[in-house]
């Protein structure tokens, strides 16, 4: 996805008009929040921690302090829920087993470096937001340039969580998505941590 | 937890339309932008107290930032080069249970006393209701709640510093009356159509199906 932003002019050309068919689209793609989240669990593990994310160059990016996974019921309604804590919730036998239970996760906390600056951070499933965002360290003088750099750093770390969506999205509308990455997936949500 | 210091805790709202480039000029001549047109009609919709005498709940508007007593709006109060930073204020009647319920007892038995009569009607009840409401309104200060929300014009992103869905339905009347455009809410497909994924992507994200994790295992 492109680091770049865009005017509204533009981004009201490129989108569709609002209505029933921008609504629909919206509501079928909800669960692909909880399936990003998974799709980084997963690959934070798989790679140690190590992205490559265009634009941005060599990231660090795991997963932190806690999770919350969540079984939906009728209409919606919560059915049950795990909320995990501790150092590292992702890697308790605890999560994957809320996993094997159906359970998905609806937030997660997690910290992101790029060189010498971090973020830490909650995703939040449905909708897709950022919570509780905090930056690297910022100018402390100067309302007005304070505000410039936190926003600067909020929209960087933006740029880069949204650049990892873009490459979900485009691995899980691929066919190979079927065929191999969802049976990996599938492999890696059975084994036993505790093993 | 805003824009200006703490932690952020915001949701993205992308704007649908354009802004705006037909600005008259002022009286005198000189040349007017959007900025002008924005500043006059935020001034319109600035925040006012709530009146115990009005029969309203709740009253939303717009304030400085981070100043949710100065609603006399201006240029270099809400423009932050590419960003229009507002606060978002909206005062609530909070009349304590117990106390509303004490009020229309005490009242309810002078009415029925000064008539006569031995209960209330319905019509009596609500119009009694009303009085009482009306009453405790004067004794009570509103609650107030401020949220902070900075536009990043160029890019066509508004960042709203709370997450209720609540506050988000009210942001969206009071916004799109002020500046007559349209927000839609981020999410997982608003937030890969406006990162220009590929027609490919945007398409087939829509025929997806969840990911079966343990019945692939099976």
């Amino acid at each position: 996805m492109s680091a770049e932003t865009k005017t509204a002019a533009e981004a009201g050309e490129a989108a569709e008009p609002m209505g029933p068919s921008l609504v629909d689209r919206i509501e079928a793609s909800r669960f692909l929040g909880g399936e990003f989240l998974i799709w980084l669990w997963y690959e934070s593990e798989r790679r140690e921690g190590a992205f490559e994310i265009e634009g941005f160059g060599g990231v660090s990016f795991w997963l932190e302090e806690q999770m919350t996974l969540r079984a939906e019921g009728a209409q919606g309604a919560t059915a049950s829920e795990s909320a995990l804590k501790g150092a590292m919730p992702s890697a308790t036998p605890e999560a994957k087993e809320a996993l094997r239970q159906g359970k998905r996760p609806t937030k997660a906390k997690a910290r992101l470096e790029r060189g010498p600056q971090s973020w830490s951070f909650v995703l939040n499933a449905d909708p897709l937001t950022l919570s509780a965002v905090k930056v690297p360290g910022v100018i402390k003088d100067g309302t007005e340039e304070q505000f410039f750099e936190r926003m600067q750093l909020a929209e960087e770390l933006e740029g880069m969580i949204y650049a990892l969506y873009g490459e979900f999205l485009a691995l899980r509308v691929d066919p190979r998505w079927e065929k191999e990455l969802a049976p990996a997936l599938a492999r890696w949500v059975a084994e036993d941590p505790s093993a | 937890m805003g824009a200006f210091r703490g932690s952020m805790s915001y949701t993205r709202f992308f704007v649908r339309g354009e802004l705006p480039t037909d600005v008259p000029p002022a009286e005198d001549g000189t040349p007017r932008t959007f900025r002008d047109r924005f500043v006059d009609a935020i001034r319109l919709r600035a925040f006012r107290p709530l009146d115990p005498n009005e029969d309203v709940d709740f009253r939303a508007g717009w304030c400085a930032p981070e100043q949710p007593f100065d609603t006399d709006l201006a240029h270099e109060k809400i423009f932050f080069g590419d960003y229009l930073n507002l606060g978002f204020r909206v005062d609530r009647w909070r009349i304590p249970a117990p106390l509303f319920k004490a009020s229309f007892r005490d009242a309810e038995r002078r009415f029925l006393a000064e008539h006569g009569r031995d209960k209330l009607s319905r019509a009596q009840k609500e119009e009694l209701t009303a009085v009482v409401t009306a009453t405790l309104r004067k004794k009570v200060v509103p609650a107030m709640k401020v949220i902070d929300l900075s536009w990043q014009l160029s890019a066509g992103i508004v960042r709203f510093f709370h997450q209720s869905p609540k506050q988000h339905e009210l942001l969206l009347e009071v916004f799109e009356k002020t500046f007559d455009l349209e927000l839609v809410q981020d999410g997982a497909y608003v937030a890969a159509l406006e990162g220009e994924l590929p027609a490919p992507v945007l398409e087939g994200m829509t025929e997806l199906e969840p990911t079966r994790l343990v019945e692939a295992v099976r």
